[in-house]
């Protein structure tokens, strides 16, 4: 159902973002890829006493430049972004020039969720036109589902019978003139189903940024089991008359780790009731229990009442940032670390490196890349190191002519010390074996030897032969927890 | 290794500059009297079991090809045509009757199998041929096969090189001969003869290029010598990986003398085999068995031309010795290797399952151990699309023996049922306790069901608490289970 126009002017509240954008090249990562220009949508959102230019982080990741434009308008204005948060889609911009804010008029967000089958509208510049567009529809659905744009984020989600077109990413999801999403993602090959970042999700960015930084949602770091196996429930002696879930895994490196254990059987979470299949009821909603984490910030502390040896506890949860490593999210705004040696380059296994290498990855070699993606966390990988550092690619010269068959190896030691991430590898360098540097891997027991002063000298005409502007490119230095 | 790999694709490029080389005469169907007792079309039915679910078939598949006589009783065929085979029926080239007979000894890394005729209602008498064990490249042979109305058609079949060839890709490649046929070849098996004699047997073929490869009568020989001798062993094994040793700075940093720029590098060694005490990795291993061999590991094979060390290897039995020239730290050491048989050395991961393949299932679980077959399973790309936990210990355990009967035991899936309420979505876990002791394989599992009579706990790789079961509830829900998803009894 498109374009049913409102008495409300939203010329004055959505504005159109156009950006000019470079992604970082993983396998030559000094490199970027041509700029590419796109559109989104945004608005200003009154929060508290602070007008807020809202959008989607989707719209605006590896920005080069940004600018804004209201519809009618014929000026744009330049912006930047101020915040933005990759694991819930959500960012906002700064417009310094005044100009652009005179005239306009706050939307205000909702209090509460919708309900199902509430009649919402969604506002934005979608493709093919530069006028505003609106689209109404009813909220369908309100989960908990996957976030896209991180690729391993979940949070609640408002799903709506309306279409949401590139474009239409960042603009307001309205119902009685509040906001109650920002729209966000489709599916693709599916008509009229869109999907909105909903209240909650868009209260804890704004409150996480309040302190001018976002910290991002903490995880628990626990895996499950539902107590639903009347058998499981018998061997932790868990009352008949309590439900909940059973922890079966705590990850070390997340705000569970020496509070929960396995065999904890969560009851409830700040006094919420945990249903034995992992859920809470909000109002008479059925929601996952997650639900009430997610919507605290790092810093601040989650209760749960638990069933451990027999006996009820009550275990404070303090909330930690979240760890990155051995997460593999989708990465933005970055500049991917890299170094070269002798002409092969390595760098940090990412979900991009594994996206620009897929066609390789069914090189026995390449396996331990796709195990520590996919079981990194669960086998405890990260327990001991930051992240998998990888040979991804060699600059042909004489001094690597025989490294081809260790492309995509993760790299284990460098001259007998382990790497633990790329940071390592400078001072691995600075000891070679015999005069060479020696490059062992993991789950091979081969290994790979570049004659150390040769490899030193190779680099000026690797760099000039290459392009490549710097050995290396690192992060600033962190020690493990 | 991919020595193999890279010859086959050099052979098959070379198509278009060898085609020219074949008579121009036609392939005819001739009455051909002479091998009607020697080659008989083979009728083989094969059912391959479902890895995931190994109680179950897949659908029947019916194959067609040849066998060879090799004594008054028994033929040879290739491995490729039988495995998995419910019945196997031998032919005869004039009459549309075929007769079931028995598959005595198949050997998957060498490709071959032995069918014996003893005992079966088969008439026919069997003439064997003459098996030219070494036959030389670059002749032209003659292939046969039958055509409709059992006429055997012979055509000219030019044998081209020496490659290393693997009947797939889970087992190691052994030594082979590549042709280039006239004819269109129907069916593996299929004899070449040279000036009479059997040059080899029709191990694979691609009508679309006319090549093919020949497992040729020296492979044939050996296996049949060790097959009726009554104690076949298989084959032989080395028991340590190598790789090839180009690069001048992994020399150098082996301490290897610039004058030698030979040898290939000893990576790791297996327990429990015999080179375990005699090879140490980082070996320069420059000789093997009076072959010097180069940076890639290949010698000069006075039959083949160049080929890898490996394909000495093929050409063994376990139990040969086989003197070695090693480089340590600089030094030459002279010793001797004995071989070990393949099975001998059974890996931690099996490339292949057994027939059929151990399981249990107790209360809707489904155990097995890991195999290469049950990865394959999942088809094209299986490095990429099967569980990478699961493909990381394939490729980690495939060579590392288990001597004492170690495997990775696998919770595959849980049947739906009451009692595994909870549990459902569980799948290609490794189970590490059962009843709350460790397990290490299958065995370990089947021993616990039959010492408790049931399996109550189960903890898996992925979980650091037990799955529970109620045990009073088991031998109902067993049956329940067998009875609803039409299970048969555990093996």
């Amino acid at each position: 159902m498109i374009g049913v126009t409102s008495a409300h002017s939203w010329s004055a509240s959505v504005v159109k973002i156009l950006v000019t954008a470079q992604r970082p090249n993983f396998t030559l990562p000094w490199q970027e890829s041509a700029p590419a220009q796109a559109s989104g949508s945004g608005f200003i959102l009154q929060d508290g006493r602070k007008q807020r230019l809202l959008t989607n982080a989707h719209v605006v990741s590896d920005a080069r430049y940004l600018e804004v434009q209201r519809e009618g308008d014929a000026r744009r204005f330049p912006a930047r972004v101020a915040f933005i948060g990759h694991d819930c889609d959500l960012a906002v911009l700064d417009v310094l020039d005044s100009a652009f804010w005179d005239g306009i008029r706050p939307l205000g967000l909702s209090r509460a969720l919708p309900a199902l089958d509430d009649q919402v509208i969604a506002v934005g510049f979608p493709i093919g036109g530069n006028r505003l567009s609106i689209t109404r529809g009813v909220v369908s659905r309100i989960d908990y589902q996957p976030y896209s744009h991180s690729d391993v984020d979940s949070h609640l989600v408002l799903q709506i019978d309306a279409a949401i077109n590139p474009g239409n990413s960042g603009g307001p999801v309205l119902y009685k003139n509040r906001v109650v999403g920002v729209a966000f993602q489709g599916i693709r090959g599916a008509q009229n189903i869109g999907y909105a970042i909903p209240i909650p999700v868009i209260r804890h960015f704004l409150d996480d940024i309040a302190d001018g930084r976002y910290d991002g949602y903490p995880e628990l770091g626990v895996a499950h089991l539902p107590l639903r196996n009347p058998a499981l429930r018998a061997s932790l002696g868990l009352p008949t008359n309590r439900s909940g879930v059973v922890v079966a895994r705590v990850d070390p490196r997340e705000s569970a780790a020496n509070r929960l254990l396995p065999g904890d059987v969560l009851l409830a979470i700040d006094g919420a009731i945990i249903r034995d299949d992992g859920t809470i009821l909000i109002g008479k909603q059925p929601i996952e229990f997650i639900e009430l984490l997610e919507r605290k910030q790092v810093g601040e502390t989650v209760f749960f009442d638990l069933w451990r040896s027999n006996a009820l506890l009550r275990i404070a949860v303090p909330l930690v940032p979240p760890s990155p490593d051995f997460r593999f999210a989708r990465q933005y705004d970055i500049a991917p670390p890299y170094l070269v040696l002798g002409g092969l380059i390595f760098s940090p296994l990412s979900r991009e490196l594994l996206i620009a290498t897929q066609r390789q990855l069914n090189m026995p070699q390449a396996q331990h890349l796709l195990y520590a993606w996919q079981f990194g966390r669960a086998d405890g990988l990260h327990a001991l190191d930051r992240e998998r550092v990888v040979l991804i690619g060699r600059l042909p010269h004489a001094v690597n002519a025989y490294a081809d068959s260790f492309l995509l190896s993760a790299v284990a030691a460098v001259n007998d010390r382990p790497i633990h991430s790329i940071n390592d590898l400078p001072p691995a360098l600075e000891s070679p074996v015999q005069g060479f540097h020696v490059i062992r891997f993991h789950d091979r027991p081969d290994f790979l030897v570049l004659p150390a002063d040769a490899a030193d000298a190779s680099w000026p005409a690797i760099a000039a032969l290459y392009r490549v502007p710097a050995m290396s490119r690192l992060p600033p230095s962190e020690q493990m927890p | 290794m991919t020595d193999w790999l890279s010859l086959r694709v050099a052979c098959l490029s070379a198509v278009a500059g060898i085609a020219g080389l074949l008579p121009a005469q036609p392939a005819l169907p001739t009455r051909e009297n002479s091998l009607r007792d020697s080659v008989f079309p083979l009728r083989v039915t094969a059912q391959r079991t479902v890895p995931a679910q190994p109680w179950k078939k897949e659908p029947p598949e019916r194959r067609a090809g040849y066998a060879v006589a090799l004594s008054s009783n028994r033929l040879l065929t290739v491995e490729t045509l039988v495995r998995d085979s419910t019945l196997v029926e031998l032919g005869q080239s004039e009459s549309a009757r075929f007769t079931a007979i028995r598959l005595l000894l198949t050997d998957r890394e060498r490709n071959l199998a032995l069918l014996d005729v003893a005992g079966t209602p088969f008439e026919g008498a069997l003439k064997p041929l003459e098996i030219d064990e070494k036959p030389p490249l670059g002749e032209n042979g003659s292939l046969y096969h039958i055509v409709e109305g059992g006429i055997f058609q012979k055509g000219s079949a030019l044998l081209l090189r020496g490659i290393m060839e693997a009947s797939d890709e889970t087992v190691p490649p052994t030594p082979a001969i590549s042709f280039l046929s006239e004819l269109p070849v129907n069916g593996t098996g299929a004899p070449i003869l040279l000036k009479g004699r059997l040059a080899g047997i029709i191990s694979r073929y691609e009508n679309s290029t006319r090549l093919g490869v020949l497992v040729p009568g020296l492979a044939l020989r050996r296996f049949a010598a060790e097959a009726q001798s009554g104690a076949y062993r298989g084959a032989a094994a080395a028991g340590f990986s190598w790789q090839p040793l180009p690069d001048p700075a992994l020399r150098a940093f082996l301490r290897a003398p610039e004058s030698i720029s030979e040898g290939v590098l000893v990576v790791r060694t297996f327990p429990g085999s015999k080179a375990a005490p005699i090879l140490q990795p980082n070996d320069i291993l420059l000789e093997w068995d009076g072959h010097h061999l180069d940076h890639q590991g290949y010698y000069r094979d006075e039959w083949l031309g160049p080929l890898p060390f490996s394909a000495q290897i093929a050409f063994s039995s376990p139990g040969d010795e086989i003197p070695i020239a090693v480089l340590r730290n600089g030094e030459l050491r002279r010793d001797t290797l004995t071989l070990s048989a393949w099975t001998d050395l059974p890996s931690r991961v099996p490339v292949y399952d057994p027939v059929p393949p151990p399981w249990l299932i107790e209360g809707g679980f489904i155990f097995r151990d890991l195999s290469g077959d049950y990865l394959r399973a999942v088809g094209g790309n299986w490095l990429m699309r099967a569980n990478a936990r699961l493909v990381r210990l394939f490729l980690l355990g495939r060579e590392d023996p288990a001597l004492s009967g170690e495997r990775v035991p696998l919770l595959v899936a849980v049947l739906p049922d009451e009692i595994n309420i909870g549990y459902q979505e569980i799948s290609d876990a490794v189970v590490t306790h059962v009843n709350g002791e460790p397990v290490q394989s299958l065995a370990d599992i089947l021993e616990i069901r039959k010492r408790d009579g049931f399996i109550h706990r189960v903890r898996i790789s992925d979980l650091h608490i037990d799955l529970v079961l109620n045990r009073e509830q088991l031998t109902a829900a067993n049956a329940r289970i067998a009875a609803q998803y039409r299970l048969p009894q555990s093996p």
